[in-house]
């Protein structure tokens, strides 16, 4: 028998600017996997993406500077990597995405650490392909690798999704699975 | 896919290494190190074989790394030949600080192959610096791998909980 469990899944059924994803952290596991597929913006943009932002025990979204976050970005215009990031910012994490019409699926998994220990800051390490916009209207593959912490010894009990804009993100399904010890 | 537990470890105080045995199988393992602290700042952790549950310590272990940092652009961290897989960027023990991370173990039971390795984990360094090692690893010898050893390059683990698990359908 499995020890990852399945915890919640959530589809967006009304487009909305934010989904919250709630009361899915708690005592019961230490470990988590996040799966995100097949999300899709309301509306096109270059760059369009969407930020991770952490929801505490009382189901208010985290949105002050006290997120680290980093990753590696590879998108099919240069062939470098792109670091995107820093310390002190308001997201964990970003996962680029684009509208319908452009293709612009965003897909990741991310695994999450300590979320719920009061004690502890919340760690994750994440990576994500899908296609976007970039220059304009120019349709492109993209990938990437990050890692964040949020830096509060506080309760967290949940996620976040906000797309950039206030465009609405109209599809996309969010599994979240407790990784089981003993 | 299912993962099941085959070991874990949790260190609860001051111990000098984790072993982890069970690649009985020619299966894919998955192994998480949760809330990794050393003892001594700015350890890192490492890893080893191990072969009959005995530990390999020659220099067959090489390494590509890309670390990504929130203070500057990503860079490269490659050895070959070392006697252990580095892991980590001196993790810290102050307020906050530890090392989180996911290793999926390839071909470990198969002696007629290397075992791989690949890591994808996150930290804060002895300097509060937050660090993303993400990489592959291989062991350059033909053997059958029953475990891994964790163990902090100085001092010993303060506390963390090492699990393995087998990938299986």
């Amino acid at each position: 028998m499995s020890n990852l469990i399945l915890i919640d899944e959530t589809t967006v059924g009304t487009p909305a600017n934010r989904i919250n994803i709630t009361n899915v952290f708690s005592a019961d596991y230490d470990t988590y996997c996040i799966q995100v597929t097949d999300t899709l913006a309301g509306t096109q943009r270059e760059n369009n993406s969407m930020d991770m932002q952490l929801i505490n025990s009382s189901d208010s979204v985290v949105t002050d500077t006290t997120y680290d976050s980093e990753m590696l970005f590879a998108r099919n215009f240069s062939g470098t990597y792109l670091n995107i990031g820093g310390a002190g910012r308001n997201e964990i994490a970003i996962l680029y995405h684009d509208n319908g019409s452009q293709n612009g699926n965003g897909n990741m998994i991310m695994w999450v650490f300590n979320p719920f220990q009061s004690d502890t800051y919340t760690f994750q390490v994440q990576q994500s392909s899908g296609r976007m916009s970039y220059p304009s209207t120019t349709e492109i593959p993209h990938m990437s690798k990050g890692i964040g912490i949020l830096r509060q010894q506080s309760s967290i009990t949940g996620y976040s999704f906000i797309n950039r804009d206030n465009y609405n993100i109209n599809t996309g399904t969010f599994r979240t699975y407790g990784l089981k010890v003993g | 896919m299912g993962l099941v537990q085959v070991a874990t470890n949790t260190v609860t105080s001051s111990t000098a290494y984790v072993d982890l045995i069970g690649t009985t199988t020619d299966d894919v393992y998955m192994i998480v190190v949760n809330g990794y602290i050393p003892t001594s700042d700015a350890a890192d952790l490492r890893a080893r074989v191990l072969e009959s549950s005995t530990l390999n310590t020659t220099a067959n272990y090489d390494r590509a790394f890309l670390s990504i940092r929130t203070d500057t652009t990503y860079s490269n961290q490659a050895n070959t030949n070392e006697t252990y897989y580095d892991l980590t960027t001196a993790v810290g023990n102050s307020t906050g600080e530890q090392m989180n991370g996911i290793i999926y173990l390839y071909n470990a039971n198969d002696s007629n192959q290397y075992t791989y390795l690949t890591a994808e984990n996150v930290q804060l360094s002895h300097t509060a610096l937050t660090i993303g090692n993400q990489g592959a690893a291989v062991f350059t010898s033909n053997s059958q791998v029953n475990g891994l050893r964790f163990y902090p390059n100085s001092g010993t683990i303060a506390s963390g909980t090492f699990t393995m698990y087998k990938l299986s359908s």
